[in-house]
């Protein structure tokens, strides 16, 4: 599998546990699904899932941001801390409610990447 | 921490799910599962006629929907993803209600959840005052129907974005 198929599979499948982490009215459902698959994944998957990871903590996308950071935080993927620095900057200079609370959160998970 | 069996359960089917290990296999689950919930719009009996009432929001003495969202607002979960929340905040998509007070039976029952997922045994207080001050948009409050053959009745917000940790505080896990 070549990553752009990696990738359009990880989208398709984060989007189904969205769903149904929806439907059952359980929104950590997703994420307990997410971790488990990407503990399943060998290490040339997981080096796939690591790019895919930092393309969406780098998303415009807010609620696909905070799976990604999840994720990165928890399986302390230090493939992202470029990436993570990259977010803390734009997030600096955000006018948007979240902003200071998620560049508060980015900027402690690159201090425990640090300690990794 | 110890796994409730419900956990257990909830356990078993992640794992089943990801037999094949492919995540296209995966993803038919989910679909299949999501088609077979049933989602009956309706009052129910199931705790004593209550939440019957409480959909006849006209009728003398009954209650109402609360014309605004509060102060604080309480998210009913598994005891097993608090210190995740307590780290990353609240997934966007998930739900808190004005009653803080119910039991894990009573949220399972007014919030209509499904039982296969067990009893939401931990409470988490969000602070909605601290989400307006800081310039979030909080969602209105609407009475949860009946689902999962659950009766509902209670009151529910969703909120669409994530929650940062700052504004919450875990009352019981």
């Amino acid at each position: 599998m070549n990553f752009d198929e990696f990738r359009r599979q990880m989208e398709s499948y984060r989007k189904a546990v969205d769903d149904e982490a929806a439907s059952l009215k359980d929104s950590y459902l997703a994420l307990d699904r997410l971790h488990a698959v990407y503990r399943k994944f060998d290490l040339e998957e997981r080096a796939m899932a690591n790019k895919v990871l930092v393309e969406w903590a780098l998303s415009e996308d807010e609620n696909l941001r905070f799976d990604a950071l999840a994720l990165i935080d928890d399986l302390k993927i230090k493939d992202a801390k470029t990436a993570l620095l990259q977010l803390a900057s734009r997030l600096a200079t955000s006018q948007t409610s979240s902003a200071p609370y998620e560049l508060r959160k980015v900027k402690r998970i690159i201090a425990d990447l640090d300690l990794v | 921490m110890p796994l409730t069996s419900s956990d257990s359960t909830k356990e078993a089917e992640v794992s089943k799910s990801q037999t094949d290990r492919t995540m296209g296999g995966a993803c038919e689950e989910c679909a299949a599962k999501k088609k077979a919930q049933p989602l009956i719009a309706g009052g129910g009996i199931a705790n004593g006629g209550q939440n019957q009432l409480a959909h006849s929001a006209d009728a003398p003495g009954e209650p109402k929907i609360p014309s605004q969202q509060g102060d604080e607002a309480f998210h009913y979960s598994r005891r097993t993803v608090v210190s995740s929340i307590e780290k990353q905040g609240l997934r966007p998509g998930s739900y808190a209600t004005p009653a803080g007070d119910l039991s894990p039976l009573q949220a399972q029952i007014d919030l209509a959840l499904p039982p296969n997922r067990g009893l939401p045994d931990a409470v988490l207080r969000v602070d909605l005052a601290g989400l307006r001050k800081a310039g979030y948009e909080v969602p209105s409050v609407t009475q949860v129907r009946r689902a999962f053959n659950m009766p509902g009745g209670g009151y529910e917000m969703q909120f669409p974005y994530p929650i940062p940790p700052e504004f919450i505080t875990v009352i019981r896990r």
